[in-house]
């Protein structure tokens, strides 16, 4: 990710910031880290395609990978500018991303084909409730980022924050994967009719299953009924396929569809 | 998942039917089992070939219907003979005359369940070392519990034995809303058709 995605360094130097005596470097630092998150968010938008099949899978990935992408580059550009601290590009540790992902998953999830600023606004306001864990950490390497002793810490936590990453990767990736998991399950909560008053994991596999099933013999009894009622199986349907093949009746007398097959269908009294 | 349910519908039915079309004119007289099976596989394959192959249940559907080489007409009438939904590890390789096209598996999968057995086992080892305070018996109880039902979802669900959890589940998912179209069309031509009764 290039440098010319993010907007103007300078304009995190603000001046009225600047002359305002009761804005910390810590809220300077947390106002251009939300600015700069909240416009590289609109790379986001190719991926939150909630059309088609289920793909949140790979919506996460591309928020995580974005969020990675977007933490190395405002890396380097703020070490020299002095803004950041080296401590505060390792301080979005992969539990941030993973959260900021997840969440974004269940907004994409519960918007649908709602709107992107919804989200945006959550996932900043996720990365700001992570902020406060990392505060301390921030201030002490905020102070030592002009001296040499800044790349000595920087190598330092790099290994730290490695470490405790390699050890918690793997209940990371346990804890992503079960909120992938209850996700779905709220999905099918809906869909499966009765899953309302079921919380626990079991009953609602009882309960899927148990849909599933239904409709499975709902198709075995349908084509037995159908083979019982039509033995020639030829089932009429040339006078069928011949009033498709006319141009469309009176929209007095049939529904809105063109196809014929369906009005037939359509007007058949409600299930 | 589905943009415009009843078109879906209408593109069911009209598969189907044709389905059926092409296959009165060839059987003259059949019996009643035999009628609801070419009923049930063909309203089967149109719901797998509208749904064109991008689930693993759709083309499970087709696989398992063409591993019968009595339903090889149908299927290529109704898919046309080239029928890309099959995936990959499960085409036939040439000279195979078995029939059974879904039968081997390819290298990597037995690698990949049979480490992913390894794993499970040595995880059971670990958990069986008397570590295990009694609070987690309940857990226990509930994941095994859980275990059963996700093994029975995956025998219901076509395509599902070698998936993984988060995936069956989306699966499970895109399975009923289709599975719910069929069920909607085929009440729909069932209500709609006089009734020629003859037993």
């Amino acid at each position: 990710m290039n440098r010319t995605m993010l907007p103007e360094t300078s304009q995190c130097v603000n001046p009225a910031w600047n002359h305002c005596p009761d804005m910390t470097v810590l809220e300077r630092q947390r106002k251009c880290l939300l600015q700069h998150l909240g416009s590289s968010l609109d790379y986001f938008v190719p991926g939150f395609n909630t059309t088609g099949a289920f793909s949140m899978t790979s919506q996460g990935s591309i928020v995580a990978d974005a969020l990675k992408r977007n933490n190395c580059s405002i890396n380097p550009g703020k070490l020299d500018q002095g803004e950041y601290s080296a401590g505060r590009s390792m301080e979005v540790p992969a539990e941030e991303k993973v959260k900021a992902s997840v969440l974004v998953d269940q907004e994409s999830s519960r918007a649908g084909d709602g709107s992107l600023g919804k989200r945006k606004f959550d996932i900043l306001n996720n990365i700001k409730s992570e902020d406060g864990d990392g505060e301390e950490k921030m201030e002490d390497t905020a102070q030592s980022n002009h001296a040499s002793k800044s790349n000595k810490e920087e190598t330092n936590s790099k290994e730290n924050a490695k470490n405790s990453e390699a050890t918690d990767s793997h209940s990371l990736a346990e804890r992503v994967r079960r909120e992938k998991i209850s996700e779905r399950m709220k999905f099918l909560q809906d869909l499966v009719p009765g899953c309302d008053k079921i919380t626990g994991k079991a009953g609602m596999l009882d309960e899927i299953i148990n849909y599933v099933q239904s409709l499975q013999r709902q198709v075995e009894f349908l084509s037995m009924k159908l083979a019982v009622t039509n033995p020639w199986l030829d089932l009429d349907i040339d006078t069928l396929f011949a009033k498709e093949i006319t141009p469309a009746c009176a929209p007095t007398q049939f529904p809105i569809h063109g196809d014929a097959l369906w009005l037939i269908c359509s007007r058949l009294p409600p299930f | 998942m589905m943009h415009n349910p009843s078109k879906v519908r209408q593109k069911i039915m009209k598969k189907w039917i044709m389905g059926l079309r092409s296959c009165s004119s060839s059987h003259e007289n059949l019996s009643l089992s035999e009628r609801r099976w070419i009923i049930k596989l063909s309203a089967d394959l149109a719901l797998a070939s509208v749904r064109n192959g991008s689930r693993r249940w759709s083309r499970a559907i087709i696989e398992e219907a063409s591993r019968n080489p009595d339903n090889k007409g149908l299927i290529q009438r109704m898919l046309g003979s080239g029928c890309d939904y099959r995936s990959p590890c499960l085409i036939p390789r040439e000279g195979r005359s078995d029939g059974n096209g879904a039968g081997h598996v390819t290298k990597s999968m037995w690698v990949a369940t049979s480490s992913k057995k390894i794993v499970k086992r040595c995880r059971r080892a670990r958990r069986s070392n008397g570590r295990a305070p009694r609070r987690n018996e309940a857990a226990s109880i509930a994941k095994r519990l859980v275990k059963k039902r996700t093994q029975l979802l995956k025998d219901f669900v076509p395509g599902g034995q070698d998936m993984d959890d988060v995936s069956l589940i989306e699966e499970t998912l895109d399975y009923i809303v289709w599975l719910r179209a069929q069920v909607d069309v085929m009440r729909a031509l069932a209500h709609s058709l006089p009734a020629t009764t003859s037993i």
